[in-house]
């Protein structure tokens, strides 16, 4: 059936698509599987494959059992399965990955209504699940360059992040140039802050994300790290440790900043962003967990509900008091 | 489409289901949020239909209102298949004679609300106790793994079903009610118990069962709730679908009687 | 109270910037359809006075085609009050140039008709007003067409409400502003110096599958398949729309549809490429370009549930409808049509 009202006007439409803007954080976070391919081997990009196959089924499934005909043109589930593997080790066995995509895309975004109707950040929800259960694996990391096998039992040594030396109240013992190039023991894909930076640039580009929001999370998060360093060392070497050593600068560009789960007008992206890097702050001086950031993502997505409600009764009041003086400027 | 209207916001609440004409035309329908080909369009039959699935609407809503009453014990609770098994023997042992002796406090005797509920918790608690010294007696381990929650089943569903049936008249509907929770209660706590103990521990009942697959956090109270709200959800939505069968067999059998007469 | 200010202002700015595409039927001559004979005994313009222009404007039924009133009333209204006259060539949507094109071709006769209108109003603060975002122009915009200066608007898609409501706000209280159409400015020349009543209107001809755009004065009543025939089809189109791509609308009927007094274009456009639709994902763009600050987004999810007090407090009324959220959003809802179509609905169950 045409539905009537895509016979009206406008003739032309803007070439921006959904699913091209899908394609442009696809093309992104490909990058990042790139890199940690290049430090980790093949395994890297297996995960990232076997969880976008995973997620892809698991959407197939969700449409079926929400008896819904399944849009083989949305591919945002292939988004989530991209983001998964890539917030945890390269060492990670494959069922902690399976787990994680089939929480991810039935339990948080169909048990809401599907594509769209999430509550809550797919990948977030997944990757928070999975830490939650298997705290000693997700938190394990391999060295760079130590190719752990591509199937099977992973024999790497592994050892512990930035984060977690930085939440024990240490000093990491990586130098600048390490952190900033992710020659440092982390979750795969948010080990190299160049690239990281470059998806940013590349993403406010194209318009997906707006460069303002994580600039303005990340400040706050920097701000804290100059002022209360959270052990012996400068005040610079503490923001940048903060910022590139831990999974911040991921997860603000592409979980925080990302229009879907966000806030929807400017003024409540801006208040949300403050929020988010306050959040982000508080979890990692006080967090139990080194990755403080996926449980700000959540908590966001909940108070970005919130935001929207604020700013959306203000917008109806101003637009009242707009035709109100107007209208009173047109008696006179 | 053209010629459809969008209902008013609130018109379920503000009519009362007899001011419905039975000549009301049927193409006014209810906003879709499936797509058209999967909706099932409920033919609104009569009144009388009317009324009984509003009745019933509104007790799956109260329904979920005593649910939630329940989701501590499923959630923090019930950590294994034994837990369950003893919490759901309890709560039945509770929940029976306390039902009826509220019932008949209130309808027989006429009692005032505030002596006959202090008297139903106190029979409970009574019961609860007479329980936990049977458990000591003949179960030792498990008393001690039960924790706080034994006597917590004392307050919580009896308080709730206390409150809720206040309003209810028909002996039927409330006992229906009271079954109805404890099934559900029941099921719930078994399905959550087993399964987080297989999970966590690799056991039921504390035999081994043979597989390699293990979450740490099972035990932990966010599993429980995310688990026990999944499992509440495929409850509701199997209950769903059984009286959608029920009640279009019903009208099926209307239809047939109708084309004899 | 400075910042809320700024804040309305900002909220005017919003909308969508759209590639104009007015090339090449901006840079051609205006085609007539029909041959017109010179005027044997034109009247001096100068030695009118403004009651017998106006009675010239009433004899030749002038409608301006800026909001379709007729010229005569709208000037009657505001005769010798001194506001200023603002002639209005703001063709903002791409395609379009049916008032820009005869503005710029028809100058003499434009310019003439403006200082008659000027005449009528009392006033000598004339300006016409252009569209800024032209990058495609071929044709050098002079500055002033027989010494009335060209100002040109800046801004997004629909510019011209906008710069309306800014016009509104800046000359309340300083005698007024009345808006007039290029068109209906050459009109006007026509029927006050030659005594023509006005049988044609300017229709921009284009399309990506017109052979020859341009822009054509046809007499009123002209079948839309003729005009499309005089410049030439260079394949089928899959829909021609009558009106800007952006507010007008889709025409199937060739033979039987005429132009009308308000017809501004006739576009014949060649759509291959299928357009996916999404489930809607909540981006917000629509919410960012909504030129009247409201939320698209939120008023199509409560519409498809039929909520209609949260349509309502959406300020769904606030619309006009300039289907900017439509053109924007990726997910390729038709928004705009949506809520076109509840008004429809509500319109049609209030007046029976």
């Amino acid at each position: 059936m045409i539905r009537e009202s895509s016979l009206m006007a406008p003739y032309i439409k803007h070439p921006t698509t959904t699913r091209g803007i899908m394609l442009d954080v696809m093309l992104c976070m490909a990058a990042l599987y790139l890199i940690a391919a290049f430090y980790y081997g093949w395994r890297a990009i297996m995960l990232g494959v076997v969880s976008m196959a995973v997620c892809m089924l698991c959407e197939w499934l969700g449409s079926i059992m929400r008896l819904e005909r399944h849009n083989a043109h949305d591919i945002s589930a292939l988004v989530t399965g991209m983001m998964i593997p890539l917030m945890l080790p390269a060492s990670i066995p494959y069922y902690v990955v399976i787990v994680a995509d089939v929480f991810a895309i039935l339990l948080v975004k169909y048990a809401f209504g599907g594509t769209g109707y999430n509550l809550f950040n797919p990948a977030a929800g997944g990757l928070l699940f999975v830490t939650l259960c298997w705290p000693q694996l997700v938190f394990a990391y391999p060295a760079t360059f130590t190719n752990p096998e591509v199937f099977g039992e992973v024999t790497v040594r592994t050892t512990n992040s930035i984060a977690y030396v930085l939440s024990m109240g240490s000093v990491p013992s990586t130098d600048m140039t390490s952190v900033m190039l992710g020659l440092h023991p982390g979750p795969m894909g948010t080990l190299n802050g160049l690239v990281l930076l470059a998806c940013m640039l590349y993403l406010a580009a194209r318009g997906s994300i707006r460069l303002w929001q994580p600039l303005i999370t990340l400040g706050v998060v920097a701000v804290f790290a100059a002022f209360f360093p959270r052990a012996g060392y400068s005040s610079l070497a503490s923001m940048y440790y903060e910022i590139f050593g831990t999974a911040a600068l991921f997860g603000t560009i592409f979980m925080l900043s990302e229009p879907v789960t966000g806030a929807t007008r400017e003024e409540g992206r801006l208040l949300s962003s403050i929020v988010a890097g306050l959040l982000l702050v508080g979890y990692n001086y006080f967090g139990a967990y080194q990755q403080g950031i996926l449980f700000v993502v959540l908590l966001m997505n909940i108070i970005n509900h919130h935001i929207d409600t604020v700013t959306e009764k203000r917008m109806q009041k101003e637009r009242r008091a707009r035709y109100a003086k107007r209208e009173a400027a047109g008696n006179q | 489409m053209p010629n459809e209207k969008l209902p008013e916001t609130n018109d379920h609440e503000t009519e009362t289901p007899m001011s419905h004409p039975q000549d009301e035309p049927r193409e006014k329908r209810r906003p879709r949020l499936l797509p058209g080909r999967w909706t099932r369009h409920v033919q609104k039959s009569s009144a009388r239909a009317q009324a009984r699935r509003r009745v019933a609407e509104k007790n799956s809503e109260d329904h979920a209102y005593l649910m939630l009453g329940a989701v501590p014990f499923w959630a923090v609770g019930a950590t294994s298949l034994q837990n369950g098994i003893i919490l759901c023997a309890v709560l039945i042992i509770l929940m029976l004679p306390c039902s009826a002796l509220h019932l008949i406090l209130r309808r027989k005797l006429n009692l005032a609300e505030w002596v006959a509920l202090p008297l139903t918790v106190l029979v409970a608690a009574m019961l609860a106790a007479a329980c936990c010294v049977a458990l000591v007696l003949y179960w030792p381990g498990a008393y001690d793994s039960l924790g706080i929650y034994l006597f917590l089943l004392v307050a919580a569903p009896v308080l709730l079903q206390a409150d809720s049936y206040t309003a209810v008249d028909n002996m039927r509907e409330f006992w229906g009610r009271t079954l109805r929770f404890l099934r559900d209660f029941c099921i719930i706590i078994l399905v959550s118990g087993a399964l987080r103990e297989l999970l966590r521990h690799n056991t039921l009942l504390g035999l081994p069962v043979a597989m390699s697959f293990r979450i740490e956090a099972a035990e932990q109270p966010f599993f429980g709730l995310i688990l026990s709200g999944f499992l509440l959800a495929v409850l509701r939505a199997v209950e769903a679908a059984l009286r959608h069968a029920i009640h279009r067999r019903r009208e099926a059998e209307t239809v047939g009687k109708e084309a004899e007469a | 109270m400075q910042l809320t200010d700024k804040i309305f202002k900002g909220l005017y700015r919003r909308g969508v910037m759209l590639e104009q595409m007015k090339e090449p039927a901006l840079s051609r001559t205006v085609k007539q359809m029909e041959p017109v004979e010179p005027c044997e005994s034109p009247r001096e313009a100068d030695s009118l006075s403004p009651e017998e222009i106006l009675r010239a404007a009433e004899q030749a039924d002038i409608v301006d085609e800026t909001d379709g009133r007729p010229l005569a009333e709208k000037l009657r209204e505001a005769m010798g009050s001194g506001a200023m006259l603002l002639i209005d060539a703001i063709d903002d949507e791409p395609y379009v140039s049916s008032q820009m094109g005869p503005m710029l071709a028809l100058r003499d006769q434009c310019a003439g008709g403006i200082q008659l209108a000027a005449k009528v109003l009392g006033t000598t603060d004339t300006a016409v007003l252009v569209y800024k975002h032209i990058s495609d122009s071929e044709v050098a915009i002079p500055r002033s067409i027989g010494g009335i200066p060209i100002r040109k608007v800046g801004g997004k898609y629909p510019a011209q409400r906008q710069m309306e409501e800014e016009l509104a706000e800046q000359y309340s209280g300083k005698g007024g502003w009345l808006l007039c159409g290029a068109c209906a400015m050459i009109h006007l020349y026509r029927a006050a110096v030659e005594g023509r009543p006005q049988t044609t209107t300017f229709v921009t001809v284009a399309g990506n599958c017109v052979g020859f755009p341009r822009n054509v004065e046809a007499p009123l009543g002209t079948p839309v398949l003729e005009l499309l025939k005089l410049c030439g089809l260079t394949e089928r189109p899959t829909r021609v729309i009558l009106g800007g791509p952006l507010t007008g609308t889709a025409t199937e009927d060739l033979r039987n549809e005429k132009v009308e007094l308000c017809t501004t274009a006739v576009l014949a456009i060649r759509d291959d490429k299928h357009e996916y639709s999404y489930t809607c994902i909540g981006c917000g763009r629509c919410t960012a370009v909504c030129p009247q600050g409201l939320n698209p987004m939120r008023i199509l999810q409560e519409l498809r549930r039929g909520n209609r007090r949260a349509v309502e407090e959406l300020g769904i009324e606030d619309c006009t409808q300039c289907t900017c959220c439509s053109y924007i959003c990726p997910s390729r809802q038709s928004v705009a049509g949506e809520i076109l179509l509840y008004r429809q609905k509500m319109k049609g169950g209030e007046e029976p």
